[in-house]
């Protein structure tokens, strides 16, 4: 399904935004050989996610996350960064667009810096630090955050003293590399491109223009971007709750929800989607931090939709005592001499109140960044009336230029997962479209023959790094150097100045040579960095890349003991010492590889197996699509519109058809999995009708089904019904006339036993209010809620249905309305808390909004494949945040309704996401195994199933022979299979026990 | 624990080692085993913000705390590590 | 499997504190599955021993072996020189192991471990007892369940008086092991079974008959 008839295909994408949902499709096209230009505006890649100090509703550190990955991007060979830049124009089509990019000078030459860091110590100039959200103050030499990728400095010309006033240059002074450049300039230049991804992300709301809530005037009032940087660790306050006006530990801390969110008058119209989950984490997290602490969150509703939201805020009420309060705060006052902030809000029963609290936060919208416009038509693009990217319920990341794909909140307001879940899906996209170019445009490097150094004795090289003055004003580099000389097996040591730079690697491969070192070790920074690096120039020496080592003296030494001269040198010497104890035991490590079939298993034909299988057979794998009924469809038959007025049944109908017509597609249905093994790339299947195939990867989309009801008078009457049935009656044209709808929400969600939210049914319910009261503006709807969550831009429809005049009814669990069904006329009595007192309805129709249940395979699918779910029976993904759509067993995705309740749009994005992960595996003719992995030692191992019980990734099994094997492909080197171990059997490698233990004989070594 | 009175244990098991004076200006050994992706980290993120922290702490890199071994921890201790720091 | 428990330190403690030169011995089949007496549980409680040494000021070299199984000769050879540096070994095999080592060596053979049960692995970290090496197989009556290992009077002929809502009088977290049987007799159809008397049980191929042994004669080189 090409979208275009062009002839030439590049095997490029440019990814405009270095944000989390950028940087999963540069990762994903990368892995799967495509060259990625990744366009990023400010300095470092990271985006928003980067700001953040923990994620909900697991309390995950944001930067332990993200961090990985950001490296990971900065040291791709198929990803070349474009910071400071932003795209001018785009010419071209699909598959061949021609983009070009205006680069902002960095005044630092990347090729030379080192990242030191010695030019921001000396800058003079303070400027306030924007991305500490002005908290703090940083040099006009700088990095947005410790962690920036790339890690070269950059200058803010805006600031800088030099640039503005013609004098200082300290920076350039005390730069050892002589890396400053003042006459850098602006850059204009094309890049050729296959296809284009934008993923801009988002600008927060301005909380200024809201004027009563008194930001920036009362210093305690802050945006919750800023609380998020006050819990965070590496933040202003170093992750103590302290107020900005006088630095104090405060006690009552509120949190104002839909600040600059869902007011089409003085703000935004939509839901920004995340602010009720960030805000029950931030009350939970400062908690976490200061037990004293008393949070409030003042709320319209709360929109805890996501999968596990619910038992998050239940857990944040009763554990941690976060006290939720719906009501309207209408002002904010700073009492005088205190710094406090006297609240003023209208509680539900209408009675104003005022209560004083020490901080106050406000829970900042979403909304697009504000050259939006201008951004989307540089691309040619459409937006919506809320200046997002316009797409298709029907087709989520496609934007109105073809070969132009859109991810993350430029789409609309959305957290974490969703993001990385559409940043996977529009690499899917890509991948469809370029296939054929699939490595076209990316380099393998050429490498020289390893040296064989079985039977050497080992001959340990040392080379430690000054890096300027960063370690080597507090270390004394030359007497580590000195004390590392005598150690065993060392046969050179000696110091560098700049170890990473290029003359640095080149002296490091001199000194290999003539030496004949067969171990090598950099005493400089940190592994996490600069490891592969290193290998990487040992193995350009023909050493195999195990066999190096790096001691972290920067970070873990000089950094954290400056001033401490003698016990830092010391210390740096005995790091060294450890790392030579290890050194001298490093064996090569073999990274093996195995074949990949290049095929998919997809369980399940619904929309979302479909849309997977397209996806991947588009990408021209061979698909089987296994499914349980006779004919494909799924749930979403039952489906006519969406909220926004799209056809279901035709989109659902063209897919059948389009499955039915791919030639690589097969069908298999009335039929389920019956026997399976193997593992990534290679694995095989039997079907209970007997068919049998090999595939390389599995797509799980067992989808959901609906709750019957057995509540609220449900059978007892034919004018009880569900949505579904009204949906159905709509569609067949029904004639609502002057009848009255009553619609009660919730039915059989966020309750136990099923104390979860189905997501779908608010929008449900208002879909069929707005058609009914369209068809028929005498007819009448109420709606019985207890949250409406219509997030992101479903709001619109929320706001339209209210326009339409219908009524809407808040309930609450313990006080649930009662349908009577007597006598053929049906009676709802319910509790009205705005009104405080019973109301009762006579409607001709009550309309249950039924949840969704996970559907009765997941269980035999999971049990098959060791496959874990969560209390609800849904599956369990492998990373709730970034890895929204993989199973912790490599090889096997999931989509749709089987992972948890979502909508349509959400759907397809995660199925189009599964087909992005799995066409990364199947676009390799080989997988290659990790070096860091556990080998298993059969002479040893007595099959006591230690390792096969309590692998979190099944890797060791029991084998045809009924002994225990190791599947290496799927090990992560975790090593838990060799903590346990009695047999001692398991032996990670470079982390064995001979290495580690010499490395603790080492440390602990009396002087 | 519930049904049992809160000192049980204590009262029950001897302790291994009598509880000694720490001598004038002695300082602990302390070995800590961190996590590659996410404690050494938090390691390296101090450096960074230039904390400052007590010298005599060594850090060895695990790829996993679920690497940790019973001869890990016993082995420091025999070798007179007075405190061992595992994060992951 | 031969399911044990490690002494508590002290008692290993006392019985190898006179020892100059001890040696923890690790006997990897049995007692390694319930991670209690194998190679890596020998060296750590050599480690421990060691530092029980220091903190008791006692000067004892004490180091770690192991073998494949403490209860065939073959095994030993690799470690004989390891045995023999040793005036004392500490034993994690069961019993059987420590007696047979004490039969080859003239040293003190200590015990590490109390040998508890014959049993199976319930889950990761749980053993429980299923035979008692009675000599005797009535499973094929009992529908698969030991009255002798699991009834804690062990009656042949239906549950005692102290069976209670299918528990057993000695505790509640004990099934009754008749309740199991006659359940297990009902799923199999095959109550008659149960309604069948069984004799009086021979003992004699218990341990009430004194040591057994069992010969082969047909694998035995005459």
């Amino acid at each position: 399904m090409n979208d275009s008839q062009h002839s030439i295909k590049r095997g490029s994408v440019l990814i405009a935004g270095g944000g989390i949902g950028g940087m999963q499709a540069a990762l994903d096209l990368a892995d799967s050989g495509f060259k990625v230009h990744m366009i990023q505006r400010e300095s470092s890649i990271g985006g928003t996610m980067a700001m953040l100090d923990k994620t909900f509703p697991t309390g995950d550190c944001s930067m332990c996350m993200i961090s990985p990955k950001m490296v990971e991007v900065g040291r791709h060979p198929n990803i070349e960064l474009h910071t400071l830049a932003d795209v001018e124009a785009v010419s071209g089509e699909p598959g061949d667009f021609t983009v070009t990019v205006r680069q902002q000078p960095r005044f630092v030459i990347p090729e030379r810096c080192t990242g030191c860091g010695a030019c921001e110590k000396k800058c003079p100039k303070l400027v306030v630090n924007t991305f500490e959200q002005g908290l703090s103050k940083r040099k006009a030499i700088y990095t947005i955050l410790p962690q920036a990728v790339p890690h070269t400095r950059v200058i803010d010309k805006e600031h800088c003293i030099y640039l503005t006033k013609g004098k200082c240059k300290a920076c350039s002074k005390f730069c050892e590399t002589d890396a400053i450049n003042y006459e850098d300039t602006e850059k204009v230049y094309d890049l050729q491109v296959g296809a284009i991804i934008l993923s801009p992300g988002l600008d927060r709301y301005n909380p200024n223009i809201r004027g009563e809530l008194g930001f920036g005037r009362w210093p305690n009032v802050v945006t919750s971007i800023q609380f998020e940087r006050i819990l965070s660790a590496s933040g202003p306050f170093m992750g103590e709750v302290k107020r900005p006006s006088d630095e104090r530990h405060p006690r009552k801390v509120a949190w104002i929800q839909c600040v600059g969110s869902r007011d089409p008058r003085n703000a935004n119209p939509w839901c920004s989607s995340v602010c009720c989950m960030y805000a029950t984490k931030q009350a939970v997290i400062a908690k976490e931090h200061d037990g004293s602490i008393e949070p409030t969150i003042f709320y319209m509703e709360m929109r805890a939709f996501g999968k596990d939201f619910d038992k998050y805020v239940d857990r944040a009420k009763q554990q941690y005592g976060v006290v939720y309060r719906r009501a309207m705060v209408s002002d904010i006052k700073e009492e005088a001499g205190t710094g406090n902030l006297l609240l003023r809000y209208a509680a539900e029963d209408g009675a104003l109140v005022d209560e004083v609290f020490d901080l106050v936060v406000l829970s900042i919208g979403f909304q697009p960044h504000q050259d939006a416009l201008a951004f989307a038509g540089t691309f040619g693009i459409d937006t919506n009336v809320h200046r997002f990217a316009k797409t298709d319920t029907l087709a989520p990341v496609e934007t109105s230029r073809a070969g132009v794909y859109v991810t993350g909140t430029f789409q609309g307001p959305k957290d974490i997962p969703e993001t990385v879940a559409q940043g996977s899906a529009v690499a899917g996209r890509a991948m469809a479209l370029l296939g054929e170019a699939r490595g076209t445009e990316i380099e393998a490097p050429q490498l020289p023959p390893e040296t064989d150094i079985t039977g050497q004795e080992a001959r340990v090289g040392v080379f430690v790094c000054h890096c300027g003055i960063n370690i080597a004003q507090t270390v004394d580099v030359k007497q580590v150097a000195e004390d590392t000389r005598p150690l065993p097996d060392v046969v050179y040591s000696g110091d560098l100045m700049y170890a990473c730079a290029p003359d640095g690697q080149e002296r490091i491969k001199e000194v290999i040579r003539e030496k004949g070192l067969n171990r090598v070790i950099v005493a400089s920074c940190t592994p996490r960095t600069h490891a592969p690096l290193f290998q990487d120039t040992i193995r350009d020496a023909g050493l195999n890349k195990y066999l190096f080592e790096l001691a972290d003296i920067r970070e873990q030494c000089s950094w954290c003991h400056m001033g401490q001269k003698e016990v830092a040198t010391h210390k740096a010497s005995e790091i060294v010492k450890m790392s030579v104890a290890k050194a001298r035991k490093l064996d090569p490590v073999e990274t093996d590889s195995v074949s990949v079939v290049p095929g998919a298993m997809v369980i399940g034909g619904g929309i979302a197996g479909m849309t997977a299988a397209l996806a991947l057979g588009d990408q021209g794998f061979d698909v089987h699509i296994v499914e349980k009924e006779d004919r494909l469809g799924g749930l979403a038959a039952g489906v006519h519109r969406t909220l926004d007025g799209a056809d279901v049944q035709a989109f659902l109908a063209a897919k059948m058809d389009q499955v039915a017509a791919h030639d690589k597609i097969r069908v298999h249905t009335g039929a389920e999995v019956d026997g399976t093994g193997g593992y990534v790339g290679n694995f095989n299947t039997t079907l209970t009708n007997g068919d049998a195939f090999d595939h390389g990867v599995i797509v799980v989309a067992t989808g959901g089904v609906e709750y019957e009801p057995r509540e609220y008078a449900y059978g007892e009457s034919d004018r009880v019904i569900t949505q579904r049935d009204l949906e159905r009656q709509i569609a067949g044209g029904l004639d609502p006339a002057a009848q009255h709808f009553l619609m009660i929400q919730c039915v059989g969600s966020r309750e136990e036993p099923h104390n979860y939210c189905s997501r779908i049914c608010c929008q449900d319910a208002i879909k069929n209010a707005i058609a009914v009261k369209e068809a028929s503006p005498a007819a009448q709807v109420t709606i019985l809620y207890r949250d409406i969550r219509t997030y992101g831009l479903r709001e619109d429809y929320y706001q339209r249905a209210r326009e339409l005049g219908v009524l809407f009814v808040r309930f609450e669990a313990d006080r649930k309305p009662e349908v009577t069904a007597a006598g053929g006329r049906l009676q709802v009595e319910a509790y009205d808390y705005v009104l405080n007192r019973e109301v009762r309805f006579n409607p001709d129709w009550v309309v249950l909004s039924t949840g969704l249940r996970p559907h009765p395979l997941t269980e035999k699918i999971g049990r098959q494949y060791k496959l874990t779910v969560n209390p609800d029976g849904y599956f369990l993904e492998a990373h709730v945040k970034l890895r929204p759509v993989d199973f912790p067993s490599e090889g096997i995705y999931v989509a749709g309704l089987a992972h948890a309740p979502k909508n349509l749009d959400e759907t397809l994005s995660q199925s189009l996401a599964a087909a992005g992960r799995a066409g990364v595996v199947l676009s390799h003719d080989r997988l290659s195994v990790s070096g860091i992995i556990s080998k298993h030692n059969r002479e040893l191992c007595m099959s006591c199933l230690a390792c096969v019980r309590l692998c979190p990734f099944g890797s060791p099994f029991i084998d045809e022979d009924g002994k225990v094997s190791h599947n290496e492909v799927i090990c992560t080197g975790c090593g838990i299979c060799a903590g346990i171990c009695p047999a001692k059997a398991f032996q990670v490698n470079s982390f064995r026990d001979d290495q580690i233990l010499a490395m603790i004989d080492a440390a602990t070594e009396m002087e | 624990m519930t049904g049992l009175p809160q000192t049980a244990i204590e009262e029950t098991a001897a302790p291994l080692e009598a509880p000694r004076e720490a001598p004038q200006g002695w300082e602990p050994r302390i070995l800590a085993i961190a996590c590659h992706y996410c404690a050494f980290a938090a390691a390296d993120l101090a450096g960074v913000m230039r904390l400052s922290y007590s010298p005599n702490v060594m850090i060895i890199r695990l790829p996993c705390t679920g690497k940790l071994d019973h001869s890990y921890v016993l082995r420091a201790f025999e070798r007179g590590v007075d405190g061992l720091f595992v994060a992951g | 499997m031969i399911v044990g428990e490690q002494k508590p330190l002290e008692e290993i403690w006392e019985m190898i504190k006179d020892h100059k030169k001890v040696l923890v011995f690790g006997c990897n089949t049995c007692v390694a599955v319930c991670q209690q007496g194998g190679n890596k549980e020998a060296e750590i409680l050599a480690s421990m021993l060691r530092m029980k040494a220091v903190q008791e000021g006692v000067d004892i070299e004490i180091t770690d072996a192991g073998i494949e199984r403490q209860c065939e000769h073959e095994f030993f050879e690799k470690a004989e020189s390891r045995i023999g540096d040793a005036d004392a070994v500490l034993s994690t095999a069961c019993g059987i192991g420590v007696q047979f080592m004490a039969e080859k060596y003239p040293k003190p053979i200590y015990p590490g471990l109390n040998t508890t049960f014959l049993g199976a692995v319930e889950e990761f970290g749980v053993y429980a007892e299923r035979c008692q090496a009675c000599g005797t197989c009535i499973l094929g009556q009992t529908g698969g369940i030991c009255p002798i290992a699991r009834c804690a009077k062990r009656v042949l002929n239906g549950p005692c008086g102290g069976s209670t809502n299918g528990k057993c009088e000695i505790s509640k977290d004990v099934d009754c092991a008749w309740q199991l049987i006659v359940d297990r007799l009902r799923l199999l159809g095959r109550m008659d079974d149960y309604e069948a008397l069984t004799p009086i049980k021979d003992w004699s191929t218990d341990r009430a008959g004194g040591p057994r042994k069992l010969v082969r004669e047909d694998l035995i080189d005459e």
